[in-house]
């Protein structure tokens, strides 16, 4: 049983009747089958009621009553309103549902005209948009919507008991607006009996035809209310709750009871280039993820995000890492080297070295100007091709962009539409300077009142691009949640991990807010340069103790980050201790870190002096590092240094001599040329033994006994 | 860049961490009283210059509880003087680790000892314990075990090790009456009287005699005088003592401070090692004899002395130091009384819940600072003075396996002139020159015309080496590593290390306790350490500097040679 199949005029008129009986006789109704009885005890007497109206005959003495002909189609329609309960807040799969309990595929086919095979969740999808029912409230009777096409179905199969068109939809049409117009201003469905009392005007007929057209057409969406068995008519609760939303306001500063800022990502990458420029990371072969070993040893030196954090975008180190390892190989900092039948390997490149060189403030620059100016950003570390960063970044893992989605437009590359990095710039500009805003009303109010993507014509709304997501239309509410995306993901992936903003929770319902921070305002193009490290307390809460442990009397993951760079952390939290050893200044040095800079970091985070044996043995160390080279050479074995010095003759620039027998030959290249050369003056080469070793010319072959 | 949840307390001075670790801001205006609470149920694990290290553990609490500290007063402290919110988790354990304390209690009936469970449960817990059930004689009730009094030691031994501490009420035996007395003023005619701390101490070790004393660790810096306060004890019980020592020298020193400073006459005191085997009322004997014996398999014989005499009172000095035998023995001795001595409780084979469950809880731990404030030891400074390498021997250094490299560079000829230059910068100030090497000490006592000894010098030149630099008329005296420990050289204010153990850090401690005795006047002391610059040495003196800072000395570098500033 579905709506079609309901004759709605009759059940207009029967509904006084339904109204007089009481909740028992209703059930009781509700559950007569056609060609059955039950008990007439069950109507608790208001039996005579439907008796009298001639919709139930009794039988055995009255004790049990069955349906007449004239009650089978109100019980139809109230069995096709009870057949699926919509919920107040119904789902996707709800509507999916509904549809396909009372529509029949042609007609599904019909309801999205310019489509040609639309599945039934891209249908209900479309049809609970606002814009399904714009649509409708826009049509012109003279141009009614294209019928059912029922040329391609069986006959049989194509014919209902009732006529499943409307009559005239010149009468049926206004009426079917008139009901959606009516339902657009209640907060939630309408009692049917209800609906005839607020449209006087039109007849029970027409209201009927108007029905039918509507539920059809799926604006209108009737069902039972299964507590008092009253029916009811409404439009799809979403568009309801939509229509009734609060009014979006403009974000109103608060105070954040706790908040956190600070570039983990540019951190994390330091620290994962750091590792990587000490020695080659190995990477798995399946999918060049890094092994989790290499995770686990480096996640205690990742900058510590507050627990709270992880309620608004878990952050696991192994997610950080994995993001730190694309964007340094997006920015070719590093890269994945393999050699034949050798694991993959993740190393810094030259570029990478001189990045980590750089103070924090210019490795945090780096990465916002690359984002600001895309690759031009390269000459700021001395690059002048980056042509090279292009090729690497479109083979390896995509190129890194301002926005970090792009508007997936149908039937052209992705990023068509309109530029929506001004639209973002322009969004988190507008937060209040210095103060926290609540994240969910800045969202609310930007997706609202300030979306790029919906324009206005005549004063109705209409999307200025189509969402490749699906075939169907783009309507007003994927419009609203892509534009939130974008806002979303740019603060998720852009401004918080790059300390562009202090994140906080505000208020005793712990709302999340945030605030602009310099590297943010830089990150927009709204200011030219941009403190780095400043704690907004002033406070120093590093003690660096005579022990060489480092100790945070409280939580500074800045100074953290900065200094797991350089020292071993021992434990985290509260109290958090790190220490310095010898090895962990090496391992610095190697990276490229300077004495100069890990000291100024200690200064900058303590109020105390540094002590001055460790300061006196950080220098020391870091003066003990050496930087060499390994070049591949060729060795020239000599029997005596008369031979030697004809070899050095024969090589002339090439060849030089180590020690009285012993010549290199810097170009191996040249090798053959110089044997050449030596043949000529009657000196003959030998090939080497196994590894290296000069030929053994004397000696007994071991036997085995 | 974070705040947190709950609102911090930065006045205050304590951290408390998730592992039990709680460190101490020691710029903190309530610092004092943090620490003066904190170390009653926490042990000082480092003490560098700002921020000390403290841990809870389950012997901290159960020290604690065994000197009335309650849970609430434990967390009630931490929470007074925490900066941040004590971990739920820690306040979780406190409670649990204090409520095992005391559920065991070991006292005595008519017919012997009884070990009785505060409910049946852990009665039954402990009945099926495969290491306690064996030392429990029979059930007398559901709750009572009958206890073999020499398995007193081994299943307290045992029952510390579950995790429920007995708490010993049984009592001790009365030894032999001895009559001892502290003098007023010593045999050499100096005035004497104990200090507060001391007179503290030795009477919470004695409880008035109660059986809720008599045993226990009392814990003290070097150079406060915890042979002194051995001596107090032995007064408070009146009673025939054997002291246990590290060494000979430790041993004849105990001996000449006891005769000094106490009623005793000679022939009461007797020594007991090597080369002396007398047995008096009071007795000083050192663990190498008690150890010794003449094969791997065979018995300890001179573990009999334990049994020699009726024994009052057992005193083990450097208790930190006890040997495994002697822990076997001690186990065997619980109806006596038992004195710890030591300046850590913390020890290098982690056996710290034998001393707990053996000797006794700690009574009493005095910061060193706080007897460095009262002037009652020398404020001490460190110095490292680092020298490079003479050219003629890099080379061999270059190509020498590492134990030879550290030995040329410990014998680096150049630091003669550093310690010349030292000595000439404290005149008149008693100074020793420590060296690992005997031949480098030889050497240079010789080239700086002062006494040398050795592990060679004869037990008879060295007491008189000994008081030659006691009286002042030798002024420095240059040493091999066997004044490591227990030599008492009361006057010395300078110590130059010219090598050391590879960086030994027990060593280190020991040598630094040679100069904190007080001083006239500045209450000044020196530690001089020398080393090859860029040799393995410097990377050995980075432990025993790392040592030193984390028990609180200042310590300073200094280059010298290569242009570099003179020391």
């Amino acid at each position: 049983m579905n709506h079609f199949e309901i004759d709605w005029l009759d059940f207009l008129q029967r509904l006084p009747l339904w109204e007089r009986l009481s909740l028992e006789a209703r059930r009781a109704f509700a559950e007569l089958e056609t060609n059955q009885e039950t008990p007439t005890a069950r109507f608790h007497g208001q039996e005579s009621i439907l008796l009298e109206a001639g919709l139930i005959r009794c039988s055995q003495g009255r004790k049990r009553v069955s349906l007449e002909r004239a009650g089978h189609r109100l019980a139809r329609g109230i069995h096709a309103m009870l057949r699926r309960d919509i919920p107040a807040d119904p789902s996707g799969d709800d509507l999916e549902g509904y549809l396909h309990d009372h529509f029949r595929h042609d007609e599904l086919l019909a309801l999205l005209s310019h489509d040609a095979f639309p599945s039934r969740a891209e249908t209900a999808r479309a049809v609970a948009s606002i814009g399904w029912v714009q649509r409708f409230l826009a049509r012109k009777a003279e141009s009614p919507r294209p019928r059912f096409s029922q040329s391609h179905l069986p006959s049989w199969l194509s014919t209902a008991t009732l006529p499943r068109e409307s009559a005239e939809p010149s009468v049926a049409l206004p009426a079917a607006q008139a009901i959606v117009r009516e339902l657009m201003a209640l907060p939630g469905p309408l009692p049917l009996a209800k609906l005839c009392e607020r449209l006087p005007e039109v007849t029970l007929s027409v209201l009927a035809d108007g029905l039918l057209l509507g539920i059809r057409d799926a604006v209108l969406f009737p069902t039972m209310r299964p507590a008092d068995m009253v029916p009811l008519i409404g439009l799809w609760p979403a568009i309801t709750r939509w229509l009734h939303r609060p009014k979006a306001r403009p974000p109103q500063p608060v105070e954040a009871r706790d908040n956190f800022h600070g570039p983990f990502l540019m951190e994390d990458m330091t620290t994962l280039l750091v590792a990587a420029a000490a020695a080659p990371l190995r990477l798995r072969v399946n999918d060049g993820g890094l092994y989790a070993k290499s995770l686990r040893e480096m996640a205690d030196s990742l900058m510590p995000l507050p627990d709270w954090f992880h309620q608004f975008a878990e952050r696991s180190p192994e997610y950080r890492l994995e993001d730190a390892s694309r964007w340094l190989q997006a920015l070719a900092l590093a890269r994945r080297k393999r050699s034949y039948r050798e694991h993959p390997r993740l190393e810094a490149t030259p570029r990478g070295q001189r990045w980590l060189a750089q103070s924090p403030k210019d490795r945090l620059k780096f990465l916002l100007d690359y984002l600001r100016d895309g690759p031009d950003a390269l000459r700021r570390l001395g690059e002048h091709d980056a042509r090279d960063l292009h090729r690497f970044t479109h083979d390896a893992t995509g190129l890194i962009e301002f926005l970090p989605v792009r508007i997936p437009t149908f039937g052209k590359s992705p990023g068509g539409g309109p530029d929506l990095r001004p639209a973002v710039t322009a969004a988190y500009a507008g937060l209040p300077e210095g103060e926290f805003a609540p994240l969910g009303d800045f969202l609310r109010w930007h997706v609202e009142q300030n979306n790029p993507l919906i324009g206005t014509d005549g004063g109705e709304t209409r999307p200025r691009v189509h969402l490749d997501w699906s075939h169907r239309m783009t309507n007003q509410e994927d419009l609203e949640e892509f534009w939130q995306q974008c806002l979303a993901s740019f603060l998720l992936h852009r401004l918080i991990p790059l300390g562009g903003v202090e994140f906080g929770i505000a208020g005793n319902e712990n709302r999340w807010c945030i605030a602009l921070t310099g590297p943010g305002r830089y990150l927009l193009g709204l200011a030219g340069d941009f403190d780095y490290g400043h704690d907004p307390a002033g406070q120093k809460l590093v003690v660096v103790q005579p022990n060489f442990d480092v100790v945070f009397l409280g939580p500074s993951p800045l100074a953290e980050a900065a200094i797991g760079r350089f020292a071993e952390r021992r434990s985290r939290g509260h109290g958090a201790l790190f220490a310095i050893t010898k090895k962990s200044i090496l391992a610095a040095a190697g990276s490229g870190l300077t004495a100069e800079q890990a000291l100024e970091t200690l200064r900058s985070a303590s109020d105390k002096p540094i002590p001055a044996n460790v300061e006196r043995e950080i220098t020391g160390w870091f003066d003990q590092c050496r930087r060499i080279t390994i070049r591949t050479a060729t060795l020239i074995t000599c029997p005596d240094a008369e031979t030697a010095a004809r070899v050095v003759a024969a090589g002339g620039n090439q060849a030089v001599a180590l020690t009285d027998t012993v010549v290199e030959l810097a170009d191996a290249q040249a090798k053959t040329a110089l044997s050449r050369k030596l043949r000529e003056v009657g000196v003959f080469l030998d090939e080497p033994a196994p590894g290296g070793r000069p030929p053994r010319t004397v000696g007994r072959r071991r036997t085995r006994r | 860049m974070t705040t947190s949840h709950s609102q911090p307390r930065p006045e205050n001075p304590l951290i408390v961490q998730g592992d039990h670790t709680v460190l101490v801001e020691v710029d903190s205006p309530r610092y004092e009283a943090a620490r003066d609470s904190l170390a009653r149920f926490a042990e000082l694990i480092k003490s560098p210059e700002h921020v000390h290290t403290y841990r809870i553990t389950p012997l901290s609490i159960w020290n604690a509880c065994a000197a009335g500290v309650t849970t609430a007063e434990i967390i009630q402290t931490l929470q007074e003087f925490s900066k941040y919110e004590v971990p739920h988790h820690v306040a979780t354990g406190i409670q649990d680790y204090a409520s095992r304390y005391g559920r065991l209690r070991l006292g005595r009936d008519g017919e012997g000892l009884v070990l009785s469970a505060a409910d049946p449960p852990l009665a039954e817990e402990i009945s099926r314990n495969k290491h306690v059930a064996p030392l429990l004689a029979a059930r007398l009730s559901p709750t009572d075990f009958r206890v073999e009094p020499m398995a007193r030691g081994r299943i307290k031994q045992a029952l510390v090790k579950i995790g429920f501490p007995a708490e010993d009420l049984a009592g001790y035996r009365e030894g032999e009456p001895l009559r001892i007395g502290l003098r007023a003023r010593t045999v050499s005619g100096l005035p004497f009287s104990l200090r507060h701390y001391q007179e503290d101490a030795a009477r919470i070790f004695h409880a008035g005699g109660s059986e809720r004393g008599g045993s226990g660790v009392i814990v003290l810096p070097c150079g406060a005088g915890k042979t002194v306060v051995g001596m107090a004890c032995m007064a408070a019980v009146e009673s025939s003592t054997l002291v246990l020592t590290t060494s000979v020298t430790a041993t004849r020193q105990w001996v000449a401070e006891l005769l000094d400073k106490t009623t005793l006459q000679a022939d009461q005191v007797g020594e007991y090692n090597g080369s002396t085997k007398d047995v008096r009322p009071v007795t000083v004997a050192t663990y190498n004899i008690m150890t010794w014996r003449s094969r791997e398999d065979a018995e300890f014989p001179h573990l009999k002395l334990f049994d020699e005499r009726n024994w009052g009172l057992i005193i083990y000095d450097e208790v930190h130091l006890l040997p495994a035998p002697v822990f076997q023995v001690t186990a065997g001795l619980q109806a006596r009384r038992r004195l710890g001595l030591t300046a850590t409780l913390v020890r290098e084979d982690n056996r710290e819940d034998d001393v707990f469950a053996l000797i006794g809880p700690k009574k009493v731990d005095v910061p060193w600072k706080v007897l460095e404030g009262e002037g009652w030891i020398a404020t001490a400074t460190c110095t490292e003075i680092r020298l490079p390498m003479p050219t003629d021997l890099r080379m061999p250094y270059a190509v020498a396996d590492a134990r030879q490299k550290f030995r040329i560079a410990s014998e680096n000829p150049d630091k003669l002139a550093v310690v010349r230059e030292i000595l000439k910068r404290h005149p008149g100030e008693p100074t020793l020159i420590i060296g690992m090497y005997v031949e480098q000490i030889k050497q240079m006592a010789d080239e700086l015309g002062v006494p040398v000894l050795t592990g060679l010098t004869a037990q008879r030149k060295r007491d008189a080496l000994y008081e030659e630099f006691k009286s002042g008329r030798v002024g420095v005296l240059a040493v091999s590593k066997i004044a490591n420990f227990a030599v008492d050289l009361p006057d010395a204010a300078v110590a130059i290390q010219v090598s050391g153990t590879f960086g030994s850090r027990q060593e280190e401690a020991q040598r630094l306790g040679r100069i904190l005795r007080p001083k006239p006047g500045a209450n000044q002391a020196h530690f001089y350490t020398i080393v090859s610059r860029d040799t393995v040495e410097q990377d050995f003196a980075l432990k025993r500097q790392l040592f030193l800072c984390e028990q609180g000395y200042s310590y300073e570098i200094r280059d010298v040679g290569n242009g570099s500033e003179q020391a």
